[in-house]
């Protein structure tokens, strides 16, 4: 009985393990074909985690204005 | 006896195949374009038309009938886990961080998306990089995230010089990433020799102890345990240029000698991390060592080995090719395939003893060639040796009759 | 579970429910069997095992079923192998404190 048991362990083990490298393989080929960097992270001025104000009352007004200049 | 023959001459010829698939994936390795950097550099400007490159580290950014540069774009890389983490950082003319790209990384995916998720990055889009900057560490992912912040702080290193004249401090030399881990590493193998070589009353209470104290430090505390990609890593090279975490390396190190030395293996039963984490379950069920006796579970594991390591060589990547369920185990961290293989393992070591041990761990294949190789390597220079005695028994003898004759 | 369902997300649920019938009702009798001396903490340490047990199936299929693919599996994984080596230990002490047979 246990020894089944280690033979559908290793079976199963070896199918999961299998998986996983192939997949390995297939995102670095990708990532090699692909010529694109791992990440990119941007700086934007509306990010709360940039040290520049965000004005948003500002922009809100000029949206404000345009909207009103529109339904005249 | 014939059948022993004829299994220790398939033994030799996969021993020679295997080093020589090892060598044609390291070749083959050498062959692929590997420096996508400079094309990658291109797609990293943000108000700039123009491309200019400076030196091997800097690029400007121009646009059309401006004097001046609007930015720039300098290239830097830290020790990770596996080798080089390679980052570009875009800065505008006054300073300020505009951009951060991973161009390339050497760590395994899984510890370089637990930092990336970490918004480490981000944290610092917008800081002018006159001044120092610090950076908060990810647990259960320190060394990538050492490497990432290593790499971002170089990479503004020529920005920096390029735009204000100033030269940060010191960059850290690879030496300063031995710790208090390694002389622990080496200090416990040390015990673990002693251990096996005892005869003492208490040496399973001793045994007990290293196991789960390297369950403990190596394994629960660091995740600093050897795996395949450290067996890749070993034999790539890659430490020479300096690694981020020597531990595991140092470990294989010791014991690949050890094995070399004397044909023991004193790791498995006495270190290993997750073989103690077996040992504890089995205590917990009534378990029994069981072995699958046809040859290809033996033959199996030891063309998994081959073909990790012959990828993480052609792909210059070790760190990626892993298949163990430590980092799982230890820090929670790995692919969706390696969680289940970690839950299966565990639950079975319930039932049977050491499931994994006896199954796939790559400590098997690589002992077995290690042990084959030196038993061949020794038995040539006994045949010669042999060769050399009889050689000079033969001119003794010679020299006798010789002596005899002429007496005569 | 199977949210989308009219008739699999029923059954599921009731599969579930029946297997807790033949649990509640076997497992006095399978203690007998192994003659385990059960009282009532030993009877409340199983129960409470057993309702995490099940409140960890139902939780992460409940996950699964709201579309939270990775969540559910690694509730089942993580929490579920935690409860199988409690479940462990616990028979272990059971069956270590035994009752010597009369």
């Amino acid at each position: 009985m246990r020894k089944k048991l280690l033979f559908i362990f290793y079976i199963v083990s070896a199918v999961f393990v299998c998986v996983h490298l192939g997949l390995r393989v297939n995102h670095l080929t990708q990532l090699e074909a692909s010529n694109t960097p791992l990440f990119v992270a941007t700086y934007s001025e509306h990010s709360t985690s940039s040290k520049v104000p965000v004005n948003d009352a500002i922009n809100y007004k000029e949206w404000a204005e345009k909207f009103e200049e529109q339904t005249k | 006896m014939y059948s022993k023959k004829r299994s220790d001459f398939w033994k030799k010829v996969a021993s020679i195949v295997s080093v020589i698939l090892l060598l044609l994936a390291w070749y083959g390795g050498s062959t692929r374009i590997t420096d996508n950097q400079s094309g990658m550099v291109d797609q990293l400007l943000i108000n700039g038309d123009l491309l200019n490159q400076i030196d091997d580290r800097l690029y400007e950014g121009r646009i059309l009938n401006k004097l001046n540069p609007v930015e720039y774009i300098g290239l830097g890389s830290g020790i990770g886990y596996g080798g080089m983490t390679e980052v570009a950082v875009t800065v505008s003319s006054l300073g300020d961080i505009q951009r951060i790209a991973v161009l390339s990384s050497k760590d395994t995916s899984s510890y370089l998306d637990k930092v990336i998720q970490s918004n480490l990055m981000e944290k610092l889009l917008g800081k002018n990089i006159k001044s120092n900057f610090e950076i908060d560490g990810v647990s259960g992912a320190t060394v990538s995230t050492n490497a990432l912040t290593e790499a971002i702080k170089r990479a503004a290193d020529p920005v920096r010089f390029e735009l204000f004249g100033i030269n940060r401090a010191e960059n850290e030399k690879p030496i300063s990433h031995f710790r208090w881990l390694d002389l622990l590493a080496i200090a416990m193998f040390t015990m673990a020799i002693l251990v096996n070589k005892t005869r003492h009353r208490k040496k399973s209470m001793f045994n007990w102890a290293l196991l789960l104290t390297s369950m403990c430090v190596f394994g629960f505390y660091s995740s600093s345990l050897f795996s395949s990609s450290t067996m890749g890593i070993l034999i790539s090279g890659a430490w020479l240029t300096g690694l981020g975490n020597y531990t595991s390396i140092i470990l294989l190190s010791l014991v690949i000698l050890y094995i070399i030395a004397t044909n023991k293996n004193v790791y498995c039963n006495t270190l290993c991390p997750f073989g103690a984490t077996q040992e504890c379950l089995a205590k917990l069920g009534n378990t029994k060592t069981i072995s699958l006796t046809p040859v290809f579970f033996e033959w199996f594991p030891r063309g998994l080995l081959l073909v990790t390591l012959c990828l993480g060589l052609y792909y210059r990547n070790p760190a990626s090719f892993s298949y163990e369920p430590f980092g799982i185990m230890f820090g929670m961290i790995g692919s969706i395939y390696l969680f289940v293989l970690t839950t299966i393992t565990i639950v079975t070591s319930l039932v049977v003893k050491r499931p994994w041990c006896r199954t796939l761990c790559p400590m098997n294949p690589m002992t077995d060639f290690i042990r084959f190789n030196r038993q061949w390597f020794k038995s040539v220079l006994n045949k010669q040796r042999l060769k050399r005695q009889i050689i000079l028994t033969n001119q003794m003898v010679g020299s006798e009759v010789k002596r005899s004759e002429v007496s005569k | 579970m199977f949210p989308q369902s009219t008739l699999l997300d029923p059954l599921f649920w009731m599969v579930l429910g029946a297997i807790q019938v033949l649990v509640f009702t076997g497992a006095s009798q399978w203690a007998k069997e192994y003659q385990l001396g059960m009282n009532w903490w030993r009877w409340s340490v199983v129960g409470f095992w057993w309702l995490s047990f099940i409140l960890t199936i139902a939780g992460a299929f409940t996950l699964l079923g709201e579309n939270e693919g990775n969540a559910g599996w690694y509730v089942l994984g993580f929490v579920g192998t935690l409860l199988v080596i409690g479940g462990a230990a616990i028979l272990k002490v059971l069956v270590l404190l035994k009752p010597n047979p009369q």
